[in-house]
């Protein structure tokens, strides 16, 4: 398995960050990934780049590795099913 | 020299797959089969009960999706601005029980009498519905027109999280579009919603 790097994108409203997503982040020990909050862009402009596909569902996974890209539009059942998504890349 | 001709071949082929759209579904434009499900109240609700509709609003939503919570308020007031124009809004719930037990028929059920839905909410259990449509997070809206054409999909409104930051409201913007013969301008957007919980088996 090569080493992977995990960045964290939240999407949560403003109003909940405070309560829900700062709390979420310490509970699940979080930290000590990257952590990125996108607030205030038109989802129109930046879901594209992201996936043409995209509509806009979450959860959603964007895995990149020596310049391939998959983008995984629903939730992993389990640690292997998302180890196999970066394996097959 | 044959195996240069089956080589070429199967390029075309792979060529011709790339560019169907992988997105399955309804899309702008596509002609919207009949459906039903069964409704909060017990009865069946088809889309063959609206003889005369001028046009139709489908959403995708459920009770516990945060980002439908927000919308949930919208929506009782699209409903029945929608009720006196002869536009039905048609809520579906095409969560499986299963991966999410707050999205029950019951709980629905409870759901639409507090907060006294004047709208059916129906119950996709199959998942037909949304696997006809494509739909893929909540809440998720369809705006037909009166011969069941699609003419819009995406978000209500450019702001999820706080109704003073509305600018644009696009499924009314669609409606108004279509009563006037136009189409609407959008007629796709994208927002953020909850993953539709679809049985993959």
């Amino acid at each position: 398995m090569p080493s992977v790097k995990v960045v964290l994108v939240n999407l949560d409203f403003e109003s909940e960050v405070e309560k829900k997503v700062n709390p979420f982040l310490i509970k699940g020990q979080y930290l000590s990934l990257e952590n990125l909050r996108l607030n205030g862009l038109k989802a129109d402009d930046w879901m594209p780049l992201v996936d043409q596909d995209w509509s806009g569902a979450i959860p959603a996974t964007l895995i990149l590795a020596g310049g391939k890209k998959k983008f995984i539009e629903q939730k992993f059942e389990n640690y292997n099913a998302l180890k196999a998504a970066i394996q097959q890349l | 020299m044959k195996n240069l001709i089956y080589l070429i071949i199967a390029i075309a082929f792979v060529n011709l797959f790339a560019t169907i759209p992988p997105s399955g579904g309804y899309q702008v434009g596509d002609v919207v089969t009949d459906f039903s499900a069964k409704d909060v109240s017990g009865k069946m609700v088809s889309t063959k009960d609206f003889e005369g509709a001028k046009g139709f609003v489908i959403v995708f939503t459920c009770n516990t999706c945060p980002v439908a919570q927000k919308y949930e308020d919208r929506i009782i007031q699209l409903a029945e601005k929608l009720n006196d124009k002869d536009w039905p809004l048609i809520a579906i719930n095409s969560n499986d029980k299963g991966m999410s037990p707050g999205d029950s028929f019951d709980k629905m059920q409870s759901r639409s009498k507090s907060k006294k839905y004047s709208f059916p909410y129906v119950y996709d259990e199959s998942q037909a519905i949304v696997n006809a449509f494509g739909a893929t997070k909540t809440p998720h809206f369809y705006v037909l027109d009166a011969n069941k054409k699609v003419k819009y999909i995406g978000a209500l409104d450019d702001s999820a999280d706080d109704v003073s930051g509305i600018k644009t409201r696009y499924v009314e913007n669609a409606i108004d579009a279509i009563e006037k013969n136009q189409d609407p301008n959008p007629s796709f957007t994208r927002a953020v919603g909850c993953g539709i919980k679809k049985r993959t088996t």
